[in-house]
């Protein structure tokens, strides 16, 4: 490598065209202009401005809505077959989450299909076979990487093809709720496992969890989730229990589970609560009382729970069980701290064994702290970066109410879905979408032809562009998973990176044997339209991948002017240029073409990149 | 008003063209005489960095007390990975060369034991690091950043600043929280959302689309004008910096600030400090990597501003969300603690010292009987760099309830020098 590529050149892909394009630079006198002062007063109120939304053109219709808040985004016929579910929003909302809770119903043919010829090999490895082929013998310097290089980009072929929309974008939820960074040491080889045996419900209706735990997923219960994300090695490793023992603790687990995975820093007293900070509390589990709040008291004491709760990784080198297979086990006397233990006001006694990690495990999901942290996350990922309270109670009701059925998510969901704050349309434009969603969501409105696979130069590329987004899949290293507020995504760099991401997407393979993997042009073509100008391209497209449009239609609309605009302003007018109207008539082989001096097939893509890129693409 | 194009390309077309001498040359020229301003770089270390291996205690009681917490992963006084010796009663881990070089040239100063008032804290990585970077102690529920308050409330804003104030990571920081012209921008090279015949049109059109009063609104045009700078600069990472993430980071800043762009603050971070686990032993190790990145990145950045003459006009704070227990847990590592060392570097720094009041590792001197206790009010050094060389006075509005003494200062920037900048 040499110096060049590492140094940081600050000037643009433009520029650098421009210039091999053979502007002369011997001639140019430094003109170096006084920077610009920016368009921003510094001393105004930007400095207080609060997270808020772009306006929007105008509020989608329901469907619209429902598609976008727990799903990826309308493709195909998506709109008109939820359309077709019942006779009024309501009917057709109650179909819909019935049909996407029901999710082992809905044949998912596209994704089969794709799934079949892209060449995952990971898929159908158990834990242990993984845990042989990556972690103990891979079989190239790489090898300890494929498994979650397979799931990240399966990630993406299952969000953009899969019918199972709510399941997705819960998967999506879970795998950020429980998050591991996927690169480290005993996640990278067990990814697959992590996100198969962990997060996503068991597919085929054959449960490939261990009895008692078959409801162990998104879908299910919670409790039995969160112990076997306790028993993953990816979890034991990441947050260092798996040295965690009485001679040697470690809180690293201990306090992660408690603040992230359970009751939430939203329930922590401080690191010295005083009198009154912390107060007795009763459930029908624990008539008893415990502590709604926990302190640093209580982190100490899960830590020392959690002494001895490991992995057989070999025991090198601290001396454990010699077997090597990636399971869970739990190392007994020589390593647990068998001394009388307290926990949010209970008490056990010494000598108790692994029954009292068990009974920590209770506590913990049983607590209805823990319904109110998760139901908070829910709202927030469904609907907005500050939910209504009446909602977060609600659903954390249902949560804390179903905490011991096996289908408790189920049913949380269920609250969640139909709730009247759900169905509220005039909250649209909350959320900002996180880069993932956005690209996403993109590729199913504009019918991308992308199957994102193992070993693919394309699928590197989006990985690639993805990394410099923020939110390539697995890659937060921090355990509090992808930031849930547009406060974190409103960034140059993110919103820079995301819009190039999509740039690449649509003009990939453009004029070349392969496929395009945004069929842009044949989509342009199909419309058929009576007459191509920039007037009724920007109408088309909007109406297109937004797959709406308000009253009257897009034209008229402020949008649709700047993006007829853009369509109809000469690029280079002193030199080749034409000027057009908004009416001017574009030959639709020009469109196919791209040809001189106009470029019209550019400007079309061009037009595409701009939507995804508009209030009412990037929000929902 | 855009740069039409020909101009941009002859501006990009000449800066490739010529040398970087001469870059500045015209560059300074072209601004009103006077208007540098000053750049306050805020690096904050993401993990809770083991502080008390960083600026160890070298002698006497101290030292005794620190040997005894941490048998495996104590830094010796002498022989391998020995420290640096800083003032006899404190020495700097011997991976952080470079920091000492800057100390001996009276150029980096200590401050031992900073943290947020007692009780206040938190041992979550992520509420400690949110209550730093909002500055407000206690309270989570504060909707601006530190930094975005400061560049509200100063005086000391160059007035045609392009680039006010910036963060080098893929997303905005905290302390930045609030203000919607801080531009992010983690990579140079292709930083345009349509690399195609039409970037200009789609700029501009965009920049249409964007043009309310919504955050996001504000976050795109900044992200227009971002890109519409990129067209106008041209900055390389000299060779003298080594070649790491965080080098990268403050050579693209010192590049900026070499251009005049007006940066007034800078937000950098640098992870991997979480070190629950083997964090080396003897000085050496994976900490000791960390130390020597952070070190050697930190040297750089100072010698290069210095070498043009602008490392006056420049103050690095680095500071983390806690430190470390001070005594090493069973698997040779460190769990979240309390307080931790501040370093403030620069030209103007009074360094070659270090400040504060060292509490003492006693079982009975610690917080909880675990952990450093806080005996600066990370308030009071941000504060002392806000007035004395930012120039800054509102501390009230940058910290709310906090209450800044001119007296009770350490003059870490040599005393007041308000309105330094030049204005009335």
């Amino acid at each position: 490598m040499t110096n060049q590529t590492r140094r940081k050149f600050l000037f643009s892909a433009l520029g650098g065209a421009t210039l091999a394009s053979g502007a002369s630079m011997a001639s140019v006198i430094p003109e170096m202009p006084a920077f610009k002062k920016r368009a921003i007063n510094l001393n105004s109120k930007e400095f207080t401005l609060a997270d808020s939304q772009a306006a929007v053109t105008a509020i989608p219709p329901f469907a619209n809505v429902v598609l976008n808040r727990m799903g990826f985004g309308p493709r195909g016929n998506d709109i008109a077959d939820f359309n077709a579910l019942g006779g009024n929003d309501d009917a057709r909302l109650q179909a819909y989450v019935d049909q996407q809770l029901d999710w082992s119903s809905i044949a998912d043919t596209e994704l089969n299909t794709r799934l079949s010829q892209a060449g995952y090999t990971t898929l159908n490895k158990s834990l242990t076979q993984l845990w042989t082929d990556y972690r103990r013998d891979p079989t190239n310097s790489f090898g300890y990487y494929e498994p979650v290089e397979e799931i990240e980009r399966l990630a993406f072929l299952r969000a953009v093809y899969s019918k199972r929309q709510l399941l997705e974008f819960l998967a999506d939820f879970w795998h950020n709720h429980f998050n591991i960074y996927g690169r480290d040491t005993y996640a990278a080889p067990t990814w697959t496992s992590w996100d198969r045996d962990v997060i996503r419900p068991p597919v085929g209706g054959v449960s490939n969890r261990p009895s008692g735990f078959e409801n162990g997923h998104l879908m299910g219960n919670f409790r039995e989730m969160l112990e076997l994300s306790a028993k993953h090695p990816a979890m034991i490793y990441y947050l260092d229990n798996y040295v965690n023992s009485k001679a040697s603790p470690n809180e690293n687990y201990a306090r992660e589970i408690i603040e992230l995975h359970t009751l939430g820093a939203i329930n922590y007293a401080g690191p010295d609560p005083q009198p009154g900070d912390i107060n007795t509390i009763t459930t029908s589990d624990y008539p008893d009382g415990i502590n709604d709040k926990y302190a640093d008291a209580d982190v100490y004491e899960a830590m020392r729970f959690l002494t001895g709760w490991n992995v057989k990784d070999g025991g090198n080198p601290y001396g454990k069980d010699e077997e090597n297979t990636g399971e869970w086990y739990f190392v007994g006397s020589d390593w647990h701290d068998e001394g009388q233990k307290q926990l949010l006001g209970r008490h056990w006694p010494a000598f108790t064994g692994v029954s009292e990690v068990y009974d920590m495990l209770d506590l913990l999901a049983f607590h209805p702290g823990t319904a109110r942290h998760i139901a908070l996350k829910l709202c927030t990922r469904f609907l907005s970066d500050t939910p209504p309270q009446s909602l977060v109670d609600k659903v954390s009701q249902t949560f804390f109410d179903a905490r011991h059925a096996p289908d408790q998510l189920e049913q949380t969901y269920r609250t969640l879905l139909l709730s009247d704050e759900f169905k509220d349309t005039s909250t649209w434009g909350a959320k900002l979408k996180r880069p993932f969603e956005t690209v996403v969501s993109a590729m199913r409105a504009c019918d991308a032809d992308f199957t994102v696979r193992p070993d693919d130069s394309e699928s590197r590329y989006l990985m690639y562009y993805m990394e410099r987004t923020g939110q390539r899949p697995f890659y937060w290293r921090a355990p509090d998973g992808y930031p849930d507020k547009r406060s974190h995504w409103e960034g140059g760099a993110s919103l820079v990176n995301t819009w190039r991401t999509l740039d690449w997407l649509v003009d990939e393979n453009v004029g070349r044997n392969d496929p395009d993997l945004m069929p842009v042009t044949d989509i342009m073509e199909a419309a058929n339209l009576a007459a191509y100008t920039p007037n009724s391209i920007a109408e088309f497209w909007l109406k297109y991948l937004l797959k709406w449009e308000p009253t009257g239609g897009w034209s008229g609309t402020t949008l649709h002017g700047i993006l007829s605009a853009f369509m109809s302003t000469p690029w280079d007018s002193d030199t080749n240029g034409s000027f057009w109207g908004p009416d001017f008539p574009i030959p639709i082989e020009d469109i196919v073409e791209n040809s001189w001096p106009n470029y019209w097939n550019e400007r079309v893509r061009g037009l595409v990149k701009l939507i995804f890129a508009t209030p009412e693409f990037m929000q929902r | 008003m855009k740069l039409s194009r020909r101009k941009f390309i002859g501006g990009t077309a000449s800066l490739l063209a010529t040398a970087s001498g001469m870059q500045l040359g015209f560059v300074h020229a072209a601004l009103p005489k006077g208007s540098r301003g000053k750049t306050l770089v805020y690096l904050f270390l993401r993990g809770g960095y083991d502080g008390l291996n960083m600026v160890i205690p070298r002698t006497g009681t101290h030292r005794t007390e620190y040997e005894n917490k941490r048998e495996h992963i104590q830094v010796p006084v002498s022989g391998d990975n020995a420290m640096h010796n800083l003032n006899g009663a404190f020495g700097l881990h011997g991976s952080a060369s470079g920091m000492k070089a800057l100390y001996d040239a009276g150029k980096l100063a200590v401050v031992h034991a900073v943290g947020m008032p007692e009780g206040l804290g938190s041992r979550s990585h992520f509420d400690s690091q949110e209550m730093y970077e909002l500055g407000t102690p206690g309270d989570l529920s504060t909707t601006t950043g530190w930094l975005a308050r400061h560049m509200m409330s100063t005086p000391g804003l160059v007035e045609d600043a392009a680039i006010p104030s910036l963060s080098t990571n893929s997303s905005s920081p905290t302390s930045l929280l609030g203000d919607k012209t801080a531009m992010t921008l983690d990579s140079v090279s292709g930083f345009h959302p349509n690399g195609g015949r039409y970037g200009n049109e789609h700029l501009d059109a965009l920049a249409k689309i964007y043009n309310g009063n919504s955050s996001l609104d504000y976050a795109v045009k900044s992200s227009i004008d971002t890109i519409n700078m990129l067209q106008q600069i041209d900055v390389e990472v000299p060779d003298t910096y080594p070649d790491t993430s965080l080098a990268d980071d403050l050579g693209l800043l010192a590049g900026m600030i070499k251009m005049n762009v007006g940066l007034q603050v800078a937000a950098v971070d640098f992870g991997g400090w979480d070190t629950h686990n083997g964090q080396g032993d003897n000085g050496g190790g994976y900490y000791a990597t960390r130390v020597e990145i952070l070190s050697d990145a930190i040297a750089a950045f100072m010698d290069d501003l210095a070498s043009h003459g602008l490392d006056n006009d420049v103050v690095l704070v680095v500071q983390s969300e806690f430190g470390r227990r001070a005594r090493e847990n069973g698997n040779r590592g460190t769990d979240h603690g309390t307080a931790f060392p501040m370093f403030v570097v620069g030209g103007k720094v009074q360094g070659g010292k270090v400040y504060g009041t060292f509490p003492g590792v006693a079982d009975d001197d610690l917080y909880l009987n675990t952990d450093l206790k806080v005996t600066t009010d990370f308030r009071k050094v941000l504060s002392d760099v806000l007035v004395n060389f930012m120039g800054n006075p509102n501390v009230g509005t940058v910290f709310p309830g906090y209450t800044y003494s001119e007296s009770d200062s350490f003059g870490l920037t040599g005393g007041a020098e308000l309105f330094s900048n030049g204005f009335e």
